[in-house]
């Protein structure tokens, strides 16, 4: 996705100017304690704008190539662009678009649909989706049961898709749908680019069991997709997925936020959180031996989680650790969750299972949702480690053999 | 496993790897069981050549290292150790060298250092007893003031390669405080008791002394200083045991991987059952998890960057805590065979198991990150 570089480009430094200048100039800095991510109508149309503002400062899609909007200038520049940018608020609901359609688009996407769609991004226009899960099936990807049949000039599609983030407020979605039930369920997929504001679509926004609302659910009723929007070819969207996939775990590893963060690389020390240490304390149990070994077990977990993310990260973008690796942090999140959990629960007591109106900390809360299920059950996780890092071999199965037609599968992807 | 290595530290390690691919492992560590010294003196003397016990001392001292970590430099090797169960006073030499070279004087570095350095003085540091939690407060051992020095009264324990050990750091308490002193071997009233050792490749003594004397010449600290000294001693040998116990656990892991792949029930490999792989995949990861730990804390202690403290206990109290874990479940992934004398995985275990609890075990650091916690917000 490196394009040549444009003649008379900037230099690093002179580029790292261009970018200070113009953020310190129109772009509001971060502020303490706001969320990474705000699905509402104020956060969305405020990350629309600011995406737009750097459009308009020539400082939007540092690597993508030129002919489709961007500055096509190398991953060095780009590092300069996430450095000057961190203390800034950046436009994170594009996360998907930037992070994972865009490299995607460009790695398999025809001229007509890059040009078409790639520079509406940059300026601020379009915010896309992931359509991939769906309610009969998130982990066994490929199984999926939303339809594409050809009608003359057009696709209809129809299903139902799950856990997009930001759904409700996307312009974009990019949409993995089967084309040919009759060979096996890899051959049969294809990518289609879907515009949300068909009238077949049905967006509803999820409730996840804390009461968070970032996720969304998806009808597909007859949704009309013109022949040529479709990425890669017809039956080989399972190739593109990979790439999508590829390139999600790319930008966890190197961080998902669109402007890096300060620190990311950079070593802060060891802190201590003393959340945990005023709980006990409050409850009068801090000189308790076991409350206190409690308190360090969940201290020694963030450390050496932020130890290994670090780690991890610099393998993976020196070529240490395969793109595989991601799923060594996403699990090891998943299973210190589950204890910190634990731990959060054990200090607190009965406070957690009731507080007076209004309190901050809901210790019974973290344990409620400790679970490592969101972005890939931990289970999908310990799979890629068990198979792609250590070279186990696979679980035999028929799905991957017999067509898809013939394969038992959960028959309902419907309204529930 | 530390990432980013320099070449000439890659060329250390490969050097440092092809000599005990050549002279160490299981099979020489069970021939070493019945040895009376415990390891194989030329082999020791060999890793004197290749620097093995120089990297914590200055250049004018004899030492010097490949790069500008010494402490990393000498968790490479560490590791490489542990995944050899390497035999010998490595770690202990190591330890006594970098007390003596931080915190000693001038004439005791000049009498010390180089034939430590060299590996031609063997060094071990006497510091836990019997039933201690390995914090300087539980140091008991009495140091009486003299007009000459102090007298020692007491028993150290777990006390590594004493039988052979030259030169004793011995850590004891006097009416000032904490002092450090150094006890030739054959010193009046010395007496070495060896103890029965679950690793089987790790010979541990305890140590008595009976009114054994103690000139001012061979006092390397005392009060503040000492105490001062304790805590980074401790540092170092954390890293040093972390790292010889990531050795033993990813040499563990990789025989059961392994294993898994070729072992063959019900028709198929046992690793592509999940029941299997899924932990062994857990494994891998908390084994990234120590590696990280322990390279953060390497760094941290070398450079005495404020949290150095901090990273060696959060280190310790991962790797002590997963490593047993881990090669416990590679013994019950391996079904029979991984019970039996002559499979070599219960070597690994056995030195995973008595580096989590010696030089602390993870509870106690747990808690001791808790404690530096509320020293540094008084």
């Amino acid at each position: 996705m490196t394009s040549a570089p444009v003649t008379g480009s900037p230099t690093p430094e002179q580029f790292r100017a261009k970018v200070r200048g113009w953020l310190r100039d129109h772009v509001p800095r971060k502020t303490p304690g706001e969320p990474f991510l705000q699905w509402d109508d104020e956060g969305v149309a405020r990350s629309k704008r600011i995406q737009r503002t750097l459009w308009e400062g020539g400082i939007a899609g540092v690597t993508v190539p030129v002919d489709y909007g961007g500055l096509g200038l190398g991953s060095a520049y780009d590092r300069v662009f996430r450095e000057e940018a961190a203390d800034y608020r950046m436009p994170e609901e594009f996360g998907n678009a930037f992070n994972v359609v865009l490299p995607t688009l460009l790695a398999h996407g025809r001229e007509d649909l890059k040009k078409q769609y790639i520079p509406r991004m940059l300026n601020g226009e379009h915010i896309w989706c992931q359509f991939l899960s769906e309610p009969s099936g998130g982990s066994d990807l490929a199984g999926l049961l939303t339809r594409a049949d050809r009608d003359g000039d057009v696709w209809r599609l129809n299903g139902a898709k799950i856990w997009t983030t930001g759904g409700n407020y996307s312009d974009y979605a990019i949409c993995l749908a089967r084309t040919n039930p009759e060979v096996p369920k890899h051959a049969g997929l294809t990518m289609f680019v879907v515009a949300m504001a068909d009238p077949g679509i049905t967006v509803v926004a999820l409730k996840l069991t804390d009461g968070s609302q970032d996720f969304c659910q998806e009808y597909i009723d007859d949704v009309v997709v013109p022949a040529d929007h479709v990425i890669g070819d017809v039956n080989d969207g399972w190739r593109v997925a990979t790439t999508l996939m590829m390139n999600e775990r790319t930008a966890v590893g190197r961080g998902w936020s669109l402007g890096g963060s300060k620190g990311q690389s950079e070593d802060r020390g060891i802190a201590f959180d003393p959340a945990l240490l005023d709980l006990a304390r409050r409850t009068e149990r801090s000189d308790d031996p076991h409350v206190r070994s409690l308190i360090g077990e969940s201290w020694v977990m963030t450390a050496v989680q932020e130890q290994t993310v670090r780690r991890v990260s610099e393998a993976m973008r020196t070529g240490h650790l395969p793109g595989h690796a991601a799923a060594l942090l996403k699990a090891m999140s998943g299973a210190t969750g589950r204890r910190q959990g634990e731990i959060g629960l054990e200090v607190a007591g009965s406070r957690a299972a009731a507080w007076r109106p209004g309190q901050a900390s809901r210790w019974g809360v973290g344990r409620l949702s400790s679970h490592g299920i969101g972005g890939g059950t931990t289970e999908m996780q310990r799979n890629a480690i068990a198979e792609r890092l250590l070279g186990l071999p696979r679980e035999p199965s028929p799905d991957r053999e017999l067509p898809f037609s013939q394969i038992r599968k959960n028959t309902s992807p419907g309204r529930n | 496993m530390q990432l980013g290595l320099s070449d000439t530290q890659q060329m250390f390690l490969d050097t440092t790897t092809k000599f005990l691919d050549g002279h160490s492992g299981p099979g020489r560590a069970r021939e070493l069981m019945a040895d009376p010294e415990g390891f194989d003196r030329s082999d020791w003397d060999q890793g004197g050549q290749l620097g093995w016990y120089a990297m914590l001392v200055p250049e004018k001292y004899g030492g010097g290292s490949i790069s500008e970590s010494g402490l990393g430099d000498a968790a490479l090797v560490a590791e490489a150790m542990g995944a050899h169960v390497h035999t010998g006073p490595f770690l202990a030499t190591n330890v006594t060298a970098f007390a003596l070279a931080e915190y000693g004087r001038d004439d005791q570095k000049e009498r010390f250092l180089p034939s430590l350095a060299a590996g031609s003085s063997i060094g071990t540091w006497a510091y836990a007893e019997t039933d201690s939690d390995w914090s300087a407060g539980s140091v008991a051992l009495r140091a009486t003031p003299t007009d000459v020095g102090y007298v020692l009264d007491g028993t150290k324990s777990y006390v590594q390669d004493a039988a052979t050990a030259d030169l004793f750091l011995v850590t004891a308490r006097s009416p000032g405080g904490l002092v450090e002193v150094i006890v030739p071997a054959g010193a009046p009233g010395l007496c070495v008791q060896p103890l029965e050792s679950l690793d089987l490749a790790r010979r541990l003594a305890e140590v008595s002394f009976t009114g054994t004397p103690v000139g001012r010449a061979d006092v390397v600290c005392e009060g503040a200083d000492a105490k001062a000294a304790v805590e980074r001693q401790l540092q170092v040998a954390l890293v040093l045991q972390c790292a010889e116990t990531n050795g033993a656990t990813g040499a563990g892991l990789d025989m059961t991987v392994g294993y898994a792949k070729e072992r063959v029930a019900f028709g198929r490999p046992i690793g592509s059952y999940q029941a299997l792989k899924h932990r062994l995949a857990d494994h891998r990861m908390w084994l990234e998890g120590s590696w990280a730990t322990t390279a953060y804390a390497a760094g941290s202690i070398w450079d005495r960057r404020p949290d150095a403290a901090a990273a060696a206990r959060v280190a310790k109290a991962h790797v002590g805590r997963w490593s047993t874990h881990i090669l416990h479940d590679c013994i019950q992934i391996h079904g029979g065979i991984g019970m039996t004398w002559e499979y070599d995985l219960h070597l690994y275990f056995r030195r995973a198991i008595a580096n989590e609890v010696l030089y602390g075990a993870p509870d106690d650091h747990m808690r001791h990150l808790v404690d530096i916690a509320e020293e540094a917000a008084r």
